[in-house]
């Protein structure tokens, strides 16, 4: 798990193995390190540093493993999971249906 | 376009064969793509209402361990949580989904979550971390389903180019070079006949004289 200290703490306890990073930089640097070792199936990602990893994030996103989970932290959600799937979305059919969806 | 091969017999044949198998391919890829698209869209609307039911319950869980951790300082905290009471452990699986190998994840927790001084800490406390806990769960879940949705678009993109390179190109080029050595042949024919008149006219005359 990925993310700014405060969103990880309650996680300690829970016995996941936690990279708290304080910037973009880091959070490059972490998730860099934990997809190269390979040994991660579901890494969890809080949206503050989605922006930053978008291109990583992407480039994974295909392959069987690992499993990159965005969670909102405690400041709330901003839309980028959902905005995900949206995308997957595009990329299957070739068009936005989701937005065609909500129009009808 | 046509493509680039000598007009004859052979090759006649050889591209009527492939136009075939071209037809046959093409009719396998669409039944696929149907069906990957009908599990497809099945699978969207479960991601979208887990994520959102998911995100909602995370957000509210982090503010109630906010509130309850806020007696406790950051040190002591870590203190508390120096020794997990729980040990996770993720097993990956595969299930084979059509051709596609979709991971499939198992959580295991074990020992107890709340392995901390009773001293300093509160009810809420140990509330919001059970409640943290059954959300883990539920995120690994949401993991497995997105990535399973990321896969299926994947193949779904793939099937989808092939089908149109097969609908689009291949099998009107295929076509079109048929027609082009059967309208060749048939000309060469033609042009074999006159000749051969030609020359029995000729001959005749040449009788004659």
């Amino acid at each position: 798990m990925i993310g700014d200290e405060e969103t990880l703490l309650p996680f300690l306890t829970l016995g996941l193995e936690l990279y708290p990073a304080s910037d973009d930089k880091e959070a490059e640097r972490i998730f860099a390190r934990i997809t190269r070792s390979r040994e991660f199936g579901v890494i969890f990602v809080t949206e503050r540093f989605y922006p930053a990893l978008k291109k990583e994030i992407d480039r994974i996103a295909y392959e069987p493993l690992p499993a990159v989970v965005l969670i909102p932290d405690i400041s709330g959600s901003r839309g980028f999971g959902l905005a995900n799937i949206r995308a997957t979305v595009k990329k299957a059919a070739g068009r936005d249906i989701i937005g065609e969806a909500k129009e009808e | 376009m046509k493509l680039a091969v000598n007009p004859n017999r052979m090759n006649n044949l050889r591209l009527r064969r492939r136009l075939v198998v071209a037809k046959r391919g093409h009719k396998l890829l669409k039944d696929k793509q149907d069906e990957l698209m009908r599990q497809f869209m099945e699978l969207i609307d479960t991601v979208k209402g887990e994520r959102n039911r998911v995100e909602k319950r995370l957000i509210s869980a982090l503010k109630r361990f906010s509130i309850a951790r806020s007696t406790l300082s950051r040190e002591e905290l870590y203190e508390l949580f120096a020794l997990p009471g729980v040990t996770t452990t993720l097993s990956v699986r595969q299930k084979q989904v059509l051709n596609l190998k979709i991971p499939s994840f198992e959580l295991t927790l074990k020992g107890d979550i709340i392995s901390y001084s009773f001293l300093r800490t509160t009810a809420e406390f140990d509330l919001a971390l059970l409640e943290l806990k059954e959300l883990l769960e539920e995120l690994v879940k949401l993991a497995e389903i997105e990535k399973k949705m990321q896969l299926f678009a994947d193949e779904i993109d793939k099937t989808r180019r092939r089908v149109n390179a097969l609908e689009y190109k291949l099998i009107p080029d295929i076509e079109e070079t048929i027609k082009f050595i059967t309208m060749k042949l048939e000309e060469v024919e033609r042009g074999n006949l006159t000749r051969l008149m030609r020359v029995k006219d000729m001959l005749e005359e040449k009788r004659k004289e």
